[in-house]
């Protein structure tokens, strides 16, 4: 699965806007597919280096990031239950800058 | 329809730089770009402190008499008259390291790849001071505010340069609904009756004009991204307490839960009606640089002035008594709500 990072969200992550990643699909309770929901949680244990505060809200990403599967944007995929599947790429870009 | 050039203020905030695009047309048609990015309205915006380059645009276009109902009417009209014009684009270098010299780099690009002449003002020039000569005299409160009031007369005095006759500037709707709110907030009406508009300044030598005042920001952010647009994103390093931050993160919760909740606030900033007995601040001139302004001196000047008697406080919030601006509403006997000082807030 490929991720990026665009929008200034790269320096969360060390500043590398691609990551290849392999996420375990084991940690969906149950579940046998990986959806955004586990997507995001992976994202924010194992890729976000700092200020996590500036990627999510809750459980879902802050608003004012764009989240793109596969260039669709999400919203019109469902979002958090969007499933995903090997070789996804998903992006994300924030609009968020300072004030 | 003359041959007027109109000046596109590209202001690459946050960094959406969008670039109409108009290769259907014809080669000369390529070559003018509209821009964008997170523009800001120059006012007092800070947000643009967060990204303070300025990046204008200046794109030639034929005066538009109406104002355009639409965004795309607006490129339509760009479209269908554009040979005739003469397009710059322009940017204000506020002197940030590692910040603006970074969004720079990604200007003079462009410059290349739209093949539009690019000038670049800059504050140390205008002002003599960089924002980071500022910031280190006066710490990161208020250092929106210095910039935001420096970078709207930059763009001014940029344009006028250029002989521009229209300053164009990137802000979308997300922009002018958090300038509705924050207005809205600080109490300032005379702000709140204009910043809506699609054109400010029509009396003035140089009218600016916000082509994307309808189109939301996730808009031109996915065509950025659609387009591979080439724009910079960094964030002000100055920026983190500026207030315009709180009304920003307000109203993307709201486009969450209702997106037509910004189009909403628009028309709402739109629709305010201000009763005609209430006395507004008079734009005359500034007694020092001629600039607008509604008090005797214009906020940049006594800006300057503080900053260079030491004084950097001066102008800033509510205690701005000293220097040339003895306000008038005090021979009023009265304190006018509407009449007190505007824009001493980090936008």
């Amino acid at each position: 699965m490929v991720e990026t990072y665009r929008g200034g969200l790269e320096l969360l992550c060390d500043s590398k806007k691609i990551h290849n990643v392999n996420v375990e699909f084991e940690q969906q309770n149950g579940e046998d597919k990986l959806t955004m929901k586990g997507l995001l949680s992976w994202v924010r244990t194992n890729l976000i280096k700092e200020r996590p505060e500036m990627f999510m809200k809750g459980d879902t990403v802050r608003p004012g990031v764009l989240v793109l599967v596969n260039d669709c944007d999400w919203e019109l995929s469902g979002q958090l239950n969007t499933s995903l599947e090997e070789k996804d790429v998903v992006v994300f870009i924030s609009t968020l800058h300072g004030g | 329809m003359g041959r007027e050039a109109c000046v596109c203020a590209v202001y690459a905030m946050r960094e959406e730089l969008l670039l109409a695009d108009l290769k259907p047309f014809n080669r000369f048609a390529e070559n003018v770009s509209i821009l964008l990015s997170n523009m800001r309205f120059i006012k007092s915006s800070s947000p643009t402190a967060s990204s303070p380059a300025a990046t204008l645009l200046l794109l030639a276009l034929p005066a538009v008499k109406t104002p355009p109902s639409s965004p795309m009417f607006y490129l339509n009209s760009i479209k269908s008259t554009i040979t005739a014009s003469i397009s710059f684009l322009l940017s204000v270098d506020e002197g940030i390291t590692g910040y603006r010299d970074d969004s720079l780099q990604t200007v003079h690009r462009n410059q290349i790849q739209y093949g539009l002449p690019l000038k670049v003002v800059s504050y140390k020039d205008l002002y003599g001071w960089t924002m980071d000569e500022i910031v280190k005299l006066i710490g990161l409160k208020n250092n929106c505010t210095f910039c935001g009031v420096f970078r709207r007369q930059a763009l001014d005095r940029g344009a006028a340069f250029l002989k521009a006759d229209k300053l164009v500037t990137g802000h979308n709707a997300d922009d002018i609904a958090e300038t509705v709110l924050l207005n809205i907030l600080r109490g300032d009406i005379a702000r709140l009756s204009r910043c809506s508009s699609i054109i400010t300044g029509e009396d003035g030598p140089i009218p600016r004009c916000k082509p994307f005042k309808y189109t939301y920001e996730k808009e031109i952010v996915m065509y950025a991204y659609f387009k591979k647009l080439d724009y910079f994103s960094t964030e002000c390093i100055y920026s983190p307490n500026a207030y315009r931050g709180f009304a920003r993160e307000f109203i993307k919760d709201l486009e969450r839960i209702r997106p037509r909740a910004i189009l909403d606030i628009i028309k709402s900033g739109e629709n305010f009606r201000i009763s005609t007995t209430t006395k507004m601040p008079e734009q005359g001139t500034c007694e020092r640089c001629g600039y607008i302004s509604s008090q005797k001196w214009c906020k940049a000047c006594v800006l300057l002035d503080g900053l260079n008697r030491g004084l950097p406080k001066l102008g800033i919030g509510r205690s701005r008594v000293a220097i040339g601006c003895k306000e008038e509403n005090e021979s009023h006997g009265r304190k006018n709500i509407e009449s007190k000082q505007c824009g001493s807030l980090d936008f």
